[in-house]
């Protein structure tokens, strides 16, 4: 059976008052987390953009003032209001696990940062790289958020 | 006692919500939780909190003692 009959099947099928309900909840869980992908992916591409007309050119990519502030705003604007946007349509199953991979988010770059920088200030690595530690607890918090997402069904 | 290998209590869940002819979708937007809550709490994989037990004992109107099991015994001594 195709994917789009599978639907369909179950489309026809009476759905009660708790489906309609969860079905709804999702649906306002993903426009919430694809709005938060648009305010992230627009200004990304385009300090992108200007980064790499930058680099072609071959002189350093300065941001103005009002520039830097707008995207420091637009970013704390889109984790706290997505924040709590997503916690009223998060339910305890979900914020458990949440709190699980910011734990071990968390954990992952207290062991990592203060390990490199007493390892560059002894000389054996380069200095650390603050936008790889943001990478790093990000990659950390994928990973965890999968985890426990597949160990708990 | 008879709590499974992970420590989690277990739960009749499964058989009140298929006495009811609910899928687990039915079940979690009745109380106001995901699908995937529910098959979690069902399969043993995390237990409830007490607003969500008592929740569960109000939509099945059964007691909570008839819906989850620690595997101590129904009476009262696991005080």
């Amino acid at each position: 059976m195709t994917v789009s009959g599978a639907r369909a099947m179950r489309d026809s099928v009476p759905r009660g008052e708790g489906e309609r309900r969860d079905s709804a909840r999702r649906r306002k869980r993903w426009l919430i987390v694809a709005a938060l992908a648009v305010v992230g992916v627009i200004p990304g591409f385009y300090m992108g953009y200007q980064d790499g007309a930058a680099m072609a050119q071959s002189r350093p990519s300065i941001w103005s003032p009002t520039f830097a502030a707008a995207m420091a705003a637009v970013y704390l604007l889109a984790v706290i209001g997505g924040g709590i946007l997503l916690s009223r349509v998060t339910d305890e199953v979900e914020r458990q696990r949440s709190y699980k991979a910011v734990s071990f988010a968390g954990t992952a770059l207290m062991l990592v940062y203060p390990t490199w920088f007493l390892l560059w200030r002894g000389g054996f690595v380069p200095e650390p790289v603050h936008w790889m530690l943001f990478v790093l607890f990000w990659l950390s918090l994928a990973a965890a958020s999968l985890y426990y997402r597949f160990r708990q069904g | 006692m008879t709590v499974d290998v992970e420590g989690y209590v277990k739960n009749r869940l499964k058989v009140l919500r298929a006495e009811r002819d609910w899928s687990q979708a039915e079940l979690g937007g009745r109380l106001g939780v995901s699908r995937q809550a529910v098959n979690a709490i069902e399969t043993g994989k995390y237990d409830p909190s007490l607003p969500l037990a008592f929740k569960l004992s109000r939509l099945f109107d059964v007691p909570i003692e008839e819906i989850f099991d620690d595997g101590i015994g129904g009476s009262g001594d696991a005080r």
